[in-house]
């Protein structure tokens, strides 16, 4: 029964944002706080480069509080499933997410490429793809939109603008 | 005279005015497509204007500011979808006028008054930025810490549903910004050992990821669906009977510039309340309000572009931004090198002269688009998003890299899309993280430099909040987060 009770607070979000914000805030304020009195600092707290974010750390983990009492307020009162569906759980079923992340990850690898190709066929590759993704099925345009675009913007940015390209 | 006679100076410059109507005819486009926003688009141009001459790049900016504010209201109008959250409002009475086949009269007042508006904030720009900036000369470190932080509390809180989120977004965004060397003995901070780091995190990359990347993904997430489009129609409109609203309309426009200096509110805000108005000091409106009045559009556009002119003002002034668009403005000075505040006026009067005439101009160029364009601007409603959105993503990858020509920026500008993307889906606001990214060293600086100063004193917190401008600044901020933090827990009760 209380791991049932912990899983479900797991999935509030609000409550695993607490957490996450709660980490946040105690890394910078033990960062903050290891750097004045550990590092090489000559100044006092009140003069020292640590000080605003030794503060700003404190007032995330007020609200990191606020938010993980609030998740613990929302588990014990949501008996029913709707009100966890409204707006609480983490894992809602979007398929449009697969999309998101698909899209997401296309363009992070594609970066990864980018210093080994020129700009022009990266260009050409991430448009085709992300067409593909975004469920352009057209062969048409999945050729020559990609090289139209790509040239456009070369021209457009390399060579009217003086823009450094990729 | 002088003043005058230098801000017509620009008017000649074809160059200048080559670049306004760029930026102009770029804002048309972002503004009123839905998916791709002001922001979005204020944030790209950053990244590729590094080059130009400051004035020129502020033109640019401006014209994309003044005319995607006004032509949010044509989708509002043609498919029911506001390119802007400015132009939400016009929806109520703009797609019923539309749908009753009123096309042209229902964007022809969404154009007057949208012109009507823009030059009445920017008339009080003009009047009103010399007095305040003298004004604020007598403000002390603590005052200027205290002012970023009235504006972040109250962005926080009136950006966000809920008040915590917004303040938590500011938070963060303060945090970033400390990330790098520090700005008053170079000592680096946060950087944890990473090298590229230690110079900072480069504003561009992270805000073409917020506002770029991450509308993207948003867009993706949301479906692509494509909304039907309203055709023109032939019907003559008769300017006079549009121009009837127009002595009233300054009301409206009142009402814009105030609530655009206020940091946080921003054009929605300002639209709703000129809308209320109508709704109340109207005795006989043309149609039912909800149904398609034309005093519905003419309140909400007067006020909504009336917002551009009283954004600026802080901005200029105070160098405080009041919403993302102004705080992207304010990283465009800080890469030119221009210092905004209470001395900008008097140490770069050419640059606030060129964003006077850019403004000006600007306001004209929604008169001349608003006339000959819109009317046809259907077909470009019907660009579907799938085609749109691959291209956009180029765009931003060239934007962050643009800006130091470093791979790195474009790793930093994804990860912030995708972290962008997730604060959105769970609520939490974009303003405020760019306004804190902004402030950050600001507030950082001023903070220490105002404990520096009173530490020498005898009684530090009478050193430190003994001063009238002081005490005012402090309570703000307080009434602020307590009626924030009481408006809460009201909402959770």
């Amino acid at each position: 029964m209380k791991f049932d009770s912990s899983k479900k607070l797991f999935k509030t979000n609000i409550f695993v944002e607490g957490l996450l914000f709660l980490i946040i805030s105690g890394t910078v304020f033990c960062y903050s706080l290891y750097e004045q009195f550990f590092g090489n600092i000559d100044y006092t707290l009140f003069l020292s480069p640590f000080l605003f974010p030794f503060l700003i750390s404190i007032c995330v983990l007020c609200i990191s509080i606020v938010f993980i009492v609030r998740g613990i307020k929302i588990c014990k009162n949501s008996e029913t499933a709707i009100a966890n569906k409204k707006n609480n759980v983490i894992y809602t079923s979007n398929k449009n997410l697969v999309y998101v992340y698909a899209v997401f990850f296309a363009v992070l690898l594609l970066s990864a490429i980018l210093p080994l190709i020129h700009f022009i066929p990266y260009g050409i590759i991430l448009i085709a793809l992300l067409l593909f993704l975004m469920n352009e099925r057209r062969l048409t345009i999945l050729i020559i939109m990609p090289i139209i675009s790509s040239f456009v913007l070369w021209f457009l940015f390399d060579y009217i603008l003086g823009v450094m390209l990729p | 005279m002088n003043n005058f006679l230098d801000v017509f100076n620009n008017f000649l410059n074809l160059k200048f005015v080559l670049f306004v109507l760029i930026g102009s005819i770029a804002g048309l486009f972002v503004g009123a497509i839905p998916g791709l926003s002001v922001t979005m688009a204020t944030a790209l141009l950053v990244s590729i204007t590094y080059t130009w001459a400051p004035s020129y790049a502020l033109a640019a900016i401006i014209g994309v500011y003044v005319i995607g504010v006004f032509s949010g209201a044509v989708s509002a109008i043609l498919i029911n979808i506001p390119g802007a959250p400015s132009s939400v409002v016009t929806t109520i009475d703009g797609y019923p006028l539309a749908q009753k086949g009123e096309v042209r009269k229902a964007l022809f007042t969404a154009t007057i008054y949208s012109f009507v508006g823009s030059l009445f904030g920017i008339i009080a720009l003009w009047l009103l930025a010399k007095p305040i900036s003298n004004f604020a000369l007598k403000f002390t470190p603590m005052d200027y810490f205290l002012l970023a932080f009235f504006g972040l509390s109250t962005v926080g809180s009136l950006t966000a549903k809920d008040f915590y989120k917004g303040i938590i977004s500011a938070l963060l965004g303060i945090l970033l910004s400390m990330i790098g060397m520090d700005s008053v003995y170079g000592i680096p901070r946060l950087s944890f050992g990473i090298d590229a780091l230690n110079s900072g995190i480069n504003i561009v990359p992270v805000l073409v990821g917020l506002f770029g990347f991450a509308e993207i993904l948003f867009v993706v997430s949301c479906g692509m669906d494509q909304a039907k489009v309203i055709k023109a129609d032939s019907k003559k409109v008769s300017i006079k009977e549009i121009l009837k609203h127009f002595f009233v309309s300054l009301y409206y426009c009142s009402i814009g510039t105030f609530v655009g200096a206020l940091p946080g509110a921003g054009t929605p805000v300002a639209s709703f309340l000129a809308y209320s108005e109508a709704k109340r000091i109207t005795k006989k409106p043309s149609r039912a309000f909800g149904t398609g009045a034309i005093e519905g559009i003419v309140a909400s556009e007067a006020a909504n572009n009336a917002c551009v002119g009283g954004a600026l003002i802080p901005l200029l002034t105070l160098a405080v931004p009041g919403d993302a668009v102004t705080s992207i403005m304010l990283s465009v000075f800080n890469i030119h090198g221009l210092r905004l505040g209470p001395l900008f006026i008097k140490t770069s009067p050419d640059i606030f002269n060129s964003i006077i005439s850019a403004c000006i101009l600007s306001t004209f160029f929604i008169l001349l688009l608003g006339f000959f364009v819109t009317p046809f601007f259907g077909k470009i409603l019907n660009i579907k998003k799938k085609h749109l959105l691959p291209v956009v993503t180029l765009l931003c990858i060239i934007g962050a890299f643009a800006c130091n020509n470093r791979l790195f920026d474009v790793f930093l500008m994804l990860l912030f899309g995708f972290f962008g993307f997730v604060m959105r889906k769970k609520d939490y606001p974009l303003a405020p993280m760019t306004l804190g990214l902004v402030l950050g060293n600001m507030m950082d600086s001023n903070f220490r430099r105002a404990i520096s100063l009173a530490s020498s004193d005898d009684n530090v917190l009478l050193s430190l909040f003994g001063r009238p401008l002081t005490i005012v600044l402090a309570s703000l901020s307080l009434i602020v987060i307590i009626n924030g933090i009481i408006h809460s827990a009201k909402k959770r009760k």
